[in-house]
């Protein structure tokens, strides 16, 4: 008898039925698998999440550090350091009178920002407990208390856990969590569980999600400081990195096709998120960094032992890949085979022909450094300004020249000078030598030009040696030249509502109580004052640039009225991110300086 | 006597040497060349010039720069202009090579030309830090810092190219240095130009300024004489 026919149509139906109810009574899980065998492409709906996750899964150590086990590493956070005091008292947090005078002794990190975890494991800052009042601490915070919600215990001990978070099929980028450095300052619920997910990759962090939530915004910018979590970009020691130039310098894989093809293997495992897969800087980390990746297609670099127009040779590239450039979003490749290096710098050579038609000029030889006298050292502080160094270095080296805001690289970018007074290190030079080198050779695509031709090396070694010097004089400044002050503009007729007085103390309650008293057309309103540093600490400088303020002198049309709209500054200060602006805090930034 | 081998062997030499005079005396000769004279003008009231606020090195640079990228004289002359004929290559070399001066914080003169592989000397009259910053694309970019003990830098460029000029310590400073094999002029203060030992024949003459773009005529030059070509640019 046909299927078809009645009765087994009855039978083949009440079968359907009951798969179909069976298949949607089960689990989520079973569901998509029982579906999968009749159709494709059945969405993923077993973890129920707005965010479109990674699909890259991570596999997760636990890395359990406890003073018993030999192969203990050491957390970033590590329990040897001062322990952390838990203040209960009301006493000022610190006994330094401001934030300036605080900030003068805090711990930096490479992007300039506040380094927390240190700070406190050198037992500088003090979380305080902030019991909540009705359940929960209300925004905005105030200078009055650390913005710390805790509703956890303020005598726990810290969650001393160490994760090791190992991509999948990438085991060198594998990161390191530490629970201690995070636990100090939040607790269990700031995290878990939305945004500790295991499912993330870079560009989700980046992009904000998941680590990225804190990190970039008010705690380190990862795309700044990636050997802080990838422990195998970490930078390994001067004399090991010197050993392997000379190595280099001595001998070195020639370019053959092998060479070539090994180097475009690890290019694109290695280098191509950020330099782009074809070498044009266009990675996709490329939009978060601030010191944008190099376009090898250019031709140009900015780090050699060369002067005039002769490309860097291949050891300085070599040099460069080994040792990252600090202060930048390029870490130190040292992990990475040292024949793989050099496969590294042969492809990446073929991005451009300048390598074809220039004939490769020598390097210079550094001679022997002179002893750093005092008598070479006043040759050099004259020298410094004889050649003109202080008009963009600045009389004591931290970058602050006359002619530094106007300094722009070869894409038109505004460019700073160094900051030697910081003591941190140079982009590409660790020790005198290296400054001399600089100085010869000069950044090409900056600034700064080579001095190769004009100086001697007597003159050379005097300049290395008054640059060492002023290094560490003068702290790094903790935001882009300070304060801003505001020169008071005229404001339009149109503008003022209603000019009352300039008298504020002859003001009714209710009068007071009005919005449109905020423009008061005197003179006596003191110049506003805005305080970079302030909001640096606190916040990377996309937090506001460009979006919100354009960084460009007289581009911003910054008026009360624009703000009561909403705009620039009001952006966060309106009561929910930030303190509101309203009449009770107009002193807070027309204050006269 | 005599033999008559070698008789001919100092015919043949006679011949030669007699070849080679006239080959040379031919060579002498100057080759049939013209004058293009002219003038460019620009028809329009060029926009007051922009300051810039001087911070640094006031003693020698003033307190105030003006803008000088549109130099209009009374007669609507163009200064600062370069006429250039297209391909009359191989002019005969120049009896001294050319300078730019940095004097008064301004490159002096603004628009200079130079051949390719021929030395130009960057000179220092303010004995303050200048750097010689060229931007171009086919020559390697230079950067090179000149402080006020340097009086003279030679910079050479390799292919033919407009290629722009400016100091960073000093950032209003704008040069121009015209690298070419061409015979060329730059304007004067009354847009008048004479371009010398142009070939006799017909060519493509353009105009270029730095901030009105170029122009191009044909041209036909006489031996021995003298073509004028006018140019008029308008505001846009």
């Amino acid at each position: 008898m046909s299927i078809f026919q009645k009765r087994s149509r009855k039978g083949s139906l009440a079968v359907l039925l009951v798969s179909i109810v069976a298949v949607l009574a089960c689990s989520a899980e079973t569901r998509r698998k029982t579906l999968k065998v009749f159709f494709d492409g059945v969405p993923d709906r077993t973890e129920s999440t707005r965010v479109e996750e990674s699909s890259d899964p991570i596999a997760v150590a636990l890395v359990r550090s406890t003073p018993d086990e030999p192969d203990r590493l050491p957390t970033q956070f590590s329990l040897e350091a001062p322990p952390v005091r838990w203040a209960s008292s009301d006493a000022p947090l610190e006994a330094i009178g401001s934030w300036e005078e605080a900030l003068e002794i805090m711990p930096t990190d490479d992007a300039h920002g506040v380094d927390w975890v240190r700070a406190a494991a050198d037992g500088l800052i003090a979380p305080k407990f902030v019991p909540p009042k009705g359940g929960e601490s209300e925004p905005p915070y105030t200078l009055d208390t650390i913005a710390l919600v805790t509703s956890g215990f303020p005598d726990r001990p810290l969650l001393d856990l160490d994760l090791q978070l190992v991509p999948e099929g990438k085991p060198f980028f594998a990161a390191r969590f530490p629970h201690a450095a995070h636990t100090f300052l939040l607790n269990c619920s700031s995290c878990h569980p939305k945004a500790a997910r295991m499912r993330t990759d870079m560009d989700r962090i980046l992009a904000g999600e998941a680590c990225g939530k804190c990190h970039g915004k008010v705690a380190f910018q990862p795309e700044m400081e990636c050997a802080r979590c990838h422990e195998k970009l970490r930078p390994a020691a001067d004399t090991v990195v010197e050993e392997e130039l000379s190595r280099a310098r001595k001998a070195s894989p020639s370019a053959t096709p092998e060479v070539a093809a090994r180097g475009q293997e690890v290019y694109q495992d290695y280098c191509s998120f950020c330099h782009g897969e074809s070498g044009d800087g266009l990675g996709r980390f490329a939009p978060y960094l601030a010191t944008k990746p190099r376009d090898f297609t250019t031709g140009k670099y900015k780090f050699r032992s060369t002067i005039g127009t002769a490309p860097p040779t291949d050891v300085d590239i070599f040099g460069t890949i080994t040792r990252g450039v600090p202060g930048t979003s390029m870490p130190a490749w040292q992990a990475l085979d040292y024949d793989d290096r050099w496969a590294l710098v042969h492809y990446i050579k073929t991005f451009t022909d300048r390598f074809a038609e220039q004939v490769i000029a020598e390097p210079i030889s550094i001679p022997e450094p002179p002893e750093f006298t005092e008598e070479l050292l006043a040759f050099g502080k004259d020298l410094y300004v004889q050649a003109g160094c202080n008009a963009c270095h600045g009389d004591n080296g931290d970058g602050n020249g006359p002619s530094a805001p106007t300094l722009r690289d070869d894409a038109g970018d505004p460019i700073r000078p160094f900051n030697f007074a910081s003591g941190r290190p140079m982009k590409s030079a660790w020790s005198p030598a290296g400054t001399y080198r600089v100085v010869m050779s000069g950044l090409p695509g900056t600034p700064m030009p080579g001095f190769g031709e004009v100086l001697d090396s007597r003159m050379a070694w005097a300049l290395a040696a008054h640059v060492e010097s002023l290094r560490g004089t003068a702290r790094a400044p903790f935001a882009v030249r300070g304060d801003i002050l505001f020169e008071r503009q005229e404001i339009p007729e149109q503008e003022v509502p209603r000019l009352v007085t300039t008298d504020l103390h002859t003001l009714t309650a209710e009068e007071l109580a009005q919005d449109e008293l905020f423009l008061l057309a005197g003179k006596d309103i003191p110049p506003t004052t805005f305080p970079h540093w302030f909001h640096r600490i606190r916040f990377k400088c996309s937090s506001c640039h460009e979006s919100v303020f354009r960084m460009e002198a007289g581009a911003n049309p910054i008026t009360m009225t624009a703000m009561r709209r909403g705009e620039f500054c009001a952006s966060c200060h309106n009561g929910e991110i930030a303190w509101e602006i309203g009449f009770p805090t107009c002193i807070r930034c027309h204050v006269a300086r | 006597m005599l033999r008559k081998s070698t008789r001919n062997q100092k015919k043949r030499e006679i011949v030669g040497i007699v070849m080679v005079l006239a080959f040379g005396v031919l060579i002498g000769l100057p080759a049939a060349a013209g004058t293009i004279v002219g003038k460019v003008k620009y028809d329009g009231t060029p926009p007051p010039p922009r300051t810039a606020k001087v911070e640094q090195n006031t003693e020698v640079c003033g307190t105030e720069q003006q803008s000088e990228f549109l130099i209009v004289g009374p007669d609507q002359g163009l200064k600062w202009a370069v006429v250039q004929v297209a391909d009359a290559g191989g002019a005969t070399p120049r009896s001294e090579p050319p300078t730019m001066d940095q004097n008064g914080c301004r490159f002096v003169p603004r628009v200079v030309i130079a051949r390719p592989g021929e030395e130009l000397a960057v000179l220092n009259s303010d004995g303050i830090l200048h750097n010689v910053h060229t931007v171009s694309e086919k020559n390697t970019p230079i950067n090179k810092a000149q402080p006020g003990f340097v009086k003279s830098l030679p910079v050479t460029f390799a292919e033919p190219e407009m290629v722009r000029l400016k100091c960073d310590v000093h950032g209003w400073m704008r040069g121009w240095i015209m690298v070419t094999d061409d015979p060329a002029a730059v304007t004067d203060d009354s847009g008048s130009f004479t371009v010398t030992d142009v070939p006799a024949g017909t060519h493509e003459v353009t105009v270029w300024h730095e901030k009105l773009g170029r122009q191009t005529k044909e041209v036909t030059v006489a031996d021995g004489g003298e073509t004028v070509v006018d140019f008029r640019f308008s505001p846009k």
